[in-house]
């Protein structure tokens, strides 16, 4: 069978699939990801409509959201599958398996009505990020909390958890003449020359694909003053894999991560930043580094 | 010692660990989930201790190893080594 198109997240190809006799449709946020042509996959994605009937044996990892489970890792009698919910009534909404050996996702849903027609969305969060994260455990990436500038000399990525001025540190920056590349979630790259990169990724929302060479990671928090504080080594690490988004169903993913975390701090440069929110910090930036 | 030292290394099982240059970095897994709050950093020494702990271990054994190794007396190795081991002990055995 020829794929139907391809989706292209950090310069990787995922071939698509589709091994129904529905259309498929996909969220608003991939519009600007996907492509007609099929350049060489890096990985394949296969839709299938319905689910398959199995009998779990064992529930090995459940990822939660809040108190709302977001997908589970299951032992069944047909093998090894994510089950992925929706993630505001919590039905049932795709069984998934991967075969990493061929890099290749077989995902099944159910269809549901578009436009007065029957079709399949096969990535419907979920699980777009679980294919991102899955990604980040084979390749020298990292999927991170942080948003991300580049002011058309370096780019900057500012990681942390809500609450910490992520979204406010772009938009300074952006008012400052820089382009905002995501400001919630970026995936971190190793390019083939060497380089570092950050990509954004498909959202709830409608944009193009983006990315930018990466010089400086900072992990700001609200403070009285601005401040700059390097931090080195295996504290740096720690600091960056905090922000950095992990599920524990293999412990071998964790370590991958922190090499790819070492490989990336010896590179460039990274600092706790005290904040306050207005534009003398996109100075106080450029001064420190 | 000797107790406190079965201990940790009955935890060891509950660790990550990264060496990273000369530090060990050490992130306490709870449910299988890695929680990067209560990583703990180990320098060198550390690192060469904590690497040395195996169910043969004794407080005896890790003083002689450090001592060969590192130039220090032994009698500050000693007083090192037994606060050492008690404020990993609190670490370890806490998380």
């Amino acid at each position: 069978m020829n794929p139907i198109g391809s989706a292209c997240v950090a310069g990787y190809h995922f071939a698509l699939f589709n091994q129904s006799s529905l259309p498929i449709i996909f969220d608003i946020g991939f519009s600007s990801f996907l492509k007609e042509q099929v350049p060489c996959a890096d990985r394949n994605l296969s839709f299938h409509e319905g689910f398959i009937e199995f009998d779990i044996t064992a529930r090995l990892y459940q990822a939660k959201n809040n108190d709302q489970l977001l997908w589970e890792i299951v032992d069944t009698n047909k093998g090894r599958w994510f089950l992925v919910y929706h993630p505001e009534n919590g039905n049932l909404q795709q069984q998934a398996q991967y075969d990493s050996k061929q890099g290749s996702w077989t995902i099944h849903c159910k269809s549901e009505q578009h436009l007065n027609e029957d079709v399949l969305n096969p990535l419907a969060y979920p699980m777009a990020p679980l294919l991102w994260y899955q990604l980040t455990t084979e390749e020298p990436l990292l999927l991170i909390h942080a948003s991300g500038i580049f002011d058309g000399e370096k780019g900057r990525i500012f990681a942390g958890f809500s609450g910490v001025g992520k979204s406010t540190m772009a938009k300074i920056w952006q008012q400052a003449g820089a382009q905002i590349i995501n400001d919630d979630r970026l995936l971190i790259k190793k390019e083939n020359d060497g380089t570092w990169r950050m990509h954004n990724t498909p959202m709830y929302y409608q944009d193009e694909p983006k990315s930018a060479k990466l010089q400086h990671i900072y992990f700001p928090y609200h403070h009285p003053s601005n401040t700059h504080d390097l931090i080195l080594g295996a504290k740096a690490i720690a600091q960056l894999l905090a922000f950095t988004i992990h599920h524990g169903y293999d412990i071998k993913h964790l370590l991958h991560h922190s090499l790819i975390a070492e490989e990336l701090l010896k590179d460039l440069g990274a600092a706790k930043l005290g904040v306050v929110p207005n534009e003398q910090i996109v100075l106080f930036i450029k001064a420190n580094e | 010692m000797d107790r406190l030292l079965g201990e940790i290394i009955q935890s060891k099982d509950n660790f990550v660990c990264k060496h990273t240059g000369e530090e060990l970095l050490l992130i306490p897994l709870k449910d299988n989930v890695a929680d990067f709050n209560q990583y703990l950093v180990l320098n060198e020494l550390g690192a060469y201790i904590w690497d040395l702990l195996d169910s043969q271990s004794t407080f005896g054994y890790l003083h002689e190893k450090v001592y060969a190794e590192f130039e220090v007396s032994s009698t500050q190795l000693k007083t090192d080594l037994e606060q050492f081991i008690v404020s990993l002990h609190q670490y370890t055995c806490k998380q």
